[in-house]
């Protein structure tokens, strides 16, 4: 069984400790598709909860989540031979598409990983995002044609490894994290 | 099985895939689909709605973001004038 963790606020995590169920996350800004998003780092988990916490003005919790995921059912997407796949296919998948005829799809990332997931039958993806924060607004920075440049800007940015599992039936096992547990 | 075997699943889909299945099963995904359109930003596309020629639009990148202006076209620059100069 593995250990992952899930970022949540009190009244969320009350209900998913008691009835051992967490909820599926969906949507275009959900870049891995419809599922259970879950993070292998506490602190990670434990700022995303902190950011959810202010915004509904309550207290932020970690949930502790076993997971036991078959090893051929897990797509780890920061391997370079799945992104070489994933790459070909989706360019494969847009080129069948757009054949004389085909309607056009209005096309998501989160949706085609949805469906690669349903072709191949894997039920848990795993990705590396650049994680942004509102405030901090520190975006990756290629190019400026500005002549006189703040030399002080870093190409360097925060990234988050997310996993996002598609079926709830692997949870094992929900318990509150608590900060001593840390370390 | 290994992860060639694994996505060996996806080229025996698609080898026997119609398109209309492919649509099928990636609405069941919740992709949207609609009319067959090239893709153009928003102000182009109003632009051509309202039957005006569309701008040429350019950006200047400032600190990783880009700042978008419209280009004039030379029939849409104004001469200058001046009281020593009028045209």
């Amino acid at each position: 069984m593995e250990v992952f963790y899930h970022g949540t606020v009190r009244s969320f995590a009350d209900e998913i400790v008691r009835t051992q169920r967490l909820g599926y996350s969906g949507g275009e800004q959900h870049f891995l598709g419809n599922g259970v998003y879950l993070y292998k780092e506490q602190l990670q988990a434990r700022v995303w909860a902190e950011m959810k916490a202010k915004s509904r003005m309550s207290e932020p919790v970690v949930l502790r989540v076993g997971v036991c995921v078959p090893g051929l059912e897990y797509l780890d997407l920061d391997l370079r031979a799945n992104q070489d796949e994933f790459f070909y296919w989706r360019q494969q998948y847009l080129k069948k598409l757009g054949l004389p005829g085909a309607q056009h799809p209005y096309y998501t990332d989160s949706h085609f990983c949805d469906f690669i997931s349903e072709v191949l039958s894997v039920n848990m993806l795993a990705k590396t995002f650049v994680y942004v924060h509102k405030k901090e607004q520190q975006l990756p920075v290629l190019h400026t044609n500005q002549k006189q440049t703040n030399r002080n800007i870093t190409r360097h940015f925060r990234t988050e490894k997310q996993y996002c599992l598609k079926e709830d039936s692997w949870i094992k096992d929900i318990s509150e994290w608590q900060v001593s547990d840390y370390g | 099985m290994d992860k060639h075997v694994k996505w060996g699943l996806m080229k025996e889909y698609f080898d026997n895939v119609t398109v209309e299945q492919l649509i099928e099963d990636s609405k069941r995904a919740g992709m949207i689909f609609g009319p067959s359109e090239p893709y153009l930003p928003k102000p182009i596309k109003a632009r051509i709605r309202q039957g005006l020629r569309p701008k040429r639009i350019t950006a200047i990148w400032f600190e990783g973001k880009p700042l978008y202006y419209a280009k004039k076209h030379p029939w849409e620059k104004q001469k200058h004038t001046s009281p020593q100069n009028p045209t």
